[in-house]
């Protein structure tokens, strides 16, 4: 036992009842020491050897250790290829991150990564604390190996973070034999966008041992990739024991017009429906029902008061049925048979144009949207206001810009497209002049679901304005122009809402050009 | 003042609200009027109100006024108006102040002569006088400790342990009678101690108790070991005579802030480090709740070209600087590359250990440092040698990885002696660049 050691024990249990060490066991220079003190009770005596002690110990340590054990933080490896973020950008992406802007964070970062850029020393380490401060998980699905560069991922190591997956690189077999289950499913996507056989095989082998939510995430991940090849695996998972399992492969298996799977529902139909192309008109037939429908899942007996049995069995067929299979059913391409089922709806339950939007909407197939929209509008776009809305917000932003360009319809109040993607000139124009409708007739008395709408549309809309077009950017400007005259008592937070719509878009357009700068 | 850094600004703020207050306001547009002169930085800020509110900065300072109704010094208007300085001068006219800052300046300027010509010249007989009396009441005080120290050491530390906040607290309290200010302290500090931290616990009484055994014959001491004493008890030197002592002029950078949570408020030791004397020092402030901060105003990681004075004592780091030889350098200067080893910092702070048994906070420079890890704990090295340090947080490690890159650097480190322990204040990182890491 060292002195210090025995001191304490003696402190602990106090002088009253231990006595301190020995003398004689003391090193040499504190025993000196000691005796050339003066004199005093048991107590002060103890507390000048403790004293001493430390003394002692203190004046010859250091407090250093010995390296044995300890491993060296390594430098980076130079990247003498990056291409870092220009300075513009930098200083509009460390805006963002000042003013918790998340959404403009994974949009600059999206871009970053499409223009190749790498993100600089400094920008690295103020996105790793935002993401930390914030808790933002979500943040990391943009955290790629390219973005962050040799020093993001040397970085974001050190701070003990697994490393990002590279998106771009071929998938190494070993991941999915020593992996995670997270791993496994990263490796799966990758490998089912390089080498999709390969992929369908490693799930293949370990198959019948995978518990049934993983068989099933396996299985979703066979929508990237997913051809001809698969049919064989995805026609034996149809008998799986999980209703789940079941489910995605069924939905697979539409997807290729040509399976088996399909042909059986083609079947079905024809010999329930036909349609004559000189009328242009549909004619429901009687047919018995069979046993394979019923291990197909259809129902033989309706569910509804007012549909009769075998236009409740065309019904569930024609639900599943992919636009791929109408075009094989009606002998054409998917664009003509689109513009059919749009025209004439199979069924008389989708005839009216408010039933044929929502139809269409749920079927959500981008051709079949686009001839529903393209008929209504030919046809004098006369439709319930409410339905029409859901129709064009499934249109794909795309498709919803060429029908304005062709048609110069106006779009309903707070209406825009759902899937995020940076929307044409026309679209953007329009959308920009639906605010700018409601903002002119809207007061502190408006309904309150308008003003939450306007109050909330900053970010989003300015992440999909087309940002490369003088129009556009007019049109913004035009807006703010317009908050500044209105003369009514506006909301506080549709006014904030909608300059901050124009702000941030202004700031993206900066950051665009910064990037082809 | 010279202009501030937007990162500067933001270190003047009172609280993280203000930040984010400021930061909306740091648009032009809010500001019908922005301008500036040599002494003074102004504008009118659109709040909710029909008038805009008056925001200025006397340069010389900095002192703010605002005419907004907010409690808070600086208050998020003139924080705005700083950060817009800082980042977009452009916005700013050179212009004539008008009335109203005219009357704040000159208001200021008077007081400031007020107070010079009230300076009195001390009289040393009361003074001594006044110090005898508080002498005479502090041997009291030191009688009275020893006996509570060995009251302690008899019946054994296992049995103060469950009275150990009560008894700590009641003893700091007569301390702070006897007028000694600097033991009540120690003695808060104990009161709070985790237990199983007993081997400090042990050694920090047992300096105690020192103090008991030097301080009746202090008198008999040569003078600066006299002074260490009566400092460390809380019997200070007066300011006029720090003042008064041989000024140290250098570029001094500061290179991290320690703080500590006190009964109504909190100190905080600014420290620095010379560039030409190699010299440590640090300045110790007091901020208490509810009091304006017109205090020393030293910026995280800012350069400083003046004048410190130290406090007489031995191997001492605390000074004080000379208001009017203190200068905030806009301009960084460049640092130079040092080149020492390990083992000679720890000879240079080791002399100090060894000359003051009382010094425990040891600030060390280590060249050429790496960074060495082992179960989760960082260590810095040459190679040779590595120091330990105490955990980082998050944020306060992934600035210095940013910083160093796994490079060699150079790292500012103070050792706490009565905890062997040691922390990382800054780091001068790959670019040149000194990167704090204290908060």
């Amino acid at each position: 036992m060292n002195l210090q050691q025995e001191l304490l024990n003696t402190a602990l249990l106090g002088t009253a009842k231990r006595s301190p060490p020995d003398a004689a066991a003391l090193p040499e220079s504190v025993r000196q020491a000691w005796a050339a003190l003066p004199d005093g009770d048991s107590e002060d005596r103890f507390f000048q050897l403790s004293v001493l002690a430390s003394a002692y110990e203190d004046g010859g340590s250091a407090p250093f250790t010995a390296v044995g054990g300890w491993l060296p933080v390594l430098p980076v490896m130079a990247d003498g290829t990056a291409k870092f973020l220009p300075a513009a950008a930098v200083a509009l992406l460390r805006k963002w991150l000042q003013d918790n802007q998340p959404e403009m964070v994974a949009y600059a970062l999206a871009q970053t990564a499409q223009h190749g850029f790498s993100l600089p020393r400094q920008l690295l380490s103020a996105l790793f604390a935002y993401r930390a401060d914030k808790n933002d998980i979500a943040l990391e699905n943009h955290f790629h190996n390219s973005v962050f560069g040799a020093q993001g991922r040397w970085l974001w190591q050190c701070m003990g973070h697994e490393v990002p997956p590279d998106t771009h690189a071929e998938p190494d077999d070993e991941d999915w034999h020593l992996g995670s289950l997270q791993q496994r499913l990263q490796w799966l996507r990758a490998a089912r966008r390089h080498q999709p056989d390969h992929a369908r095989e490693q799930v293949e082998a370990v198959w019948k041992t995978t518990p049934a939510d993983q068989r099933a995430n396996y299985l979703n991940i066979f929508s990237c990739g997913l051809s001809p090849a698969d049919e064989a695996f995805l026609h034996s998972a149809l008998s799986d024991r999980s209703k789940q399992v079941k489910d995605t492969a069924a939905r697979l298996l539409f997807r290729l017009p040509e399976s088996r799977w399909v042909s059986s529902h083609l079947q079905w139909l024809g010999e329930r429906l036909h349609y004559h192309a000189d009328t242009q008109q549909w004619t429901l037939h009687d047919s018995p029902y069979r046993a394979e429908m019923k291990a197909a899942g259809i129902d033989e007996i309706s569910r509804e008061k007012n549909c009769s049995d075998s236009e409740y069995q065309v019904m569930q067929i024609i639900e599943r049925l992919t636009l791929g299979a109408w075009a094989r059913f009606l002998n054409s391409n998917e664009n003509e048979a689109a513009a059919v089922l749009a025209a004439s709806p199979p069924l008389p339950r989708w005839r009216s144009r408010a039933a044929l939007c929502g139809w269409v909407a749920e079927k959500s197939e981008r051709p079949l949207c686009l001839a529903a929209a393209q008929y209504i509008v030919r046809s004098g776009g006369q439709t319930e206001a409410a339905s029409w809305r859901v129709l064009l917000h499934a249109l794909h932003p795309q498709d919803l810009n060429d029908l304005l360009a062709q048609h110069r319809f106006h779009l309903p109040r707070l209406c825009r497209p759902s899937v995020e993607t940076v929307w044409g000139k026309e679209l953007s124009l329009a959308v920009l002049a639906g605010i700018g409708e409601t903002v002119r007739h809207i007061t502190v008395k408006s309904d309150w679901e308008t003003q939450k709408w306007l109050a909330q549309i900053g970010t989003e809309t300015a992440l999909h304005l087309h940002a490369a077009d003088a129009e556009v950017a007019t049109a913004a400007d035009k807006l703010l122009q317009q908050l500044a005259d209105t003369e009514t008592e506006l909301p506080h937070f549709v006014r904030t809402g909608c300059e901050r719509l124009v702000g941030l878009f202004r700031e993206r357009c900066r950051f665009e050009q910064a990037l082809k700068q | 003042m010279t202009d501030f850094t937007a990162e500067q600004v933001l270190q003047l703020a009172p609280d993280d609200a203000s930040v984010k207050a400021a930061r909306g306001l740091v648009r032009p547009d809010k500001w019908p009027l922005l301008a500036y002169d040599g002494r003074a930085v102004w504008g009118h800020c659109q709040g909710s109100g029909s008038k805009p509110y008056q925001c200025a900065v006397d340069k010389n300072g900095p002192a703010f006024r605002c005419s907004c109704p907010s409690r808070k010094i600086p208050c998020k208007h003139v924080l705005a108006l700083l950060l817009m300085y800082a980042d977009r001068q452009d916005a700013f006219s050179a212009a004539e102040q008008p009335d109203w800052l005219a009357q704040w300046l000159d208001k200021r300027e008077n007081a400031q002569t007020a107070k010079s010509s009230r300076k009195e010249v001390p009289d040393a007989a009361a003074r001594q006088k006044r110090l005898q009396t508080r002498l005479n009441k502090a041997a009291a005080g030191m009688a009275d400790l020893q006996l509570w120290l060995n009251d302690i050491v008899r019946n054994g530390l296992l049995a103060f342990r469950s009275t150990q906040y009560e008894r700590c607290s009641e003893m700091a309290r007569r301390m702070v009678d006897a007028q000694m200010p600097g033991l009540a302290n120690e003695l808060n500090r104990l009161a709070v101690l985790p237990s199983e931290r007993q081997q400090e616990l042990w050694q920090r009484l047992a300096k105690l108790h020192l103090f008991t055994q030097v301080f009746p014959h202090a008198d008999r001491l040569p003078e600066n070991q006299q002074a260490e004493i009566y400092w460390r008890i809380g019997i200070p030197p007066a300011k006029e005579d720090v003042l008064g002592g041989t000024p140290v002029r250098d570029v001094w950078l500061n290179i991290g802030c320690i703080s500590e949570i006190l009964d109504r408020g909190e100190s905080r030791s600014h420290w620095l480090y010379g560039l030409g004397t190699q010299r440590f020092a640090y300045l110790l402030e007091f901020v208490f709740k509810g009091s304006s901060q017109d205090g020393i105003r030293i910026l995280r990681g800012a350069a400083y070209a003046g004048s410190l004075c130290f406090y007489p004592g031995v191997a001492n780091y605390r000074a004080l600087n000379v208001p009017d030889e203190w200068e905030h350098l806009s301009e960084y200067p460049s640092l130079p590359s040092f080149t020492q080893t390990f083992a000679t910092s720890w000879q240079l702070a080791a002399q100090a250990r060894q000359q003051n048994p009382f010094l425990t906070h040891v600030p060390l420079r280590l060249d050429n440092a790496r960074l060495y890890e082992y179960d989760g704990q960082t260590a810095l090295g040459d190679g040779e040698m590595l120091m330990p340090l105490d955990t980082l947080n998050y944020s306060n490690r992934l600035k210095l990885l940013t910083a160093v890159g796994g490079e060699a650097f150079t790292a500012f480190v103070l050792y706490d002696g009565s905890r062997h322990s040691s922390r990382l204040l800054a780091v001068i990182g790959k670019d040149g660049s000194l990167n704090v890491l204290t908060e």
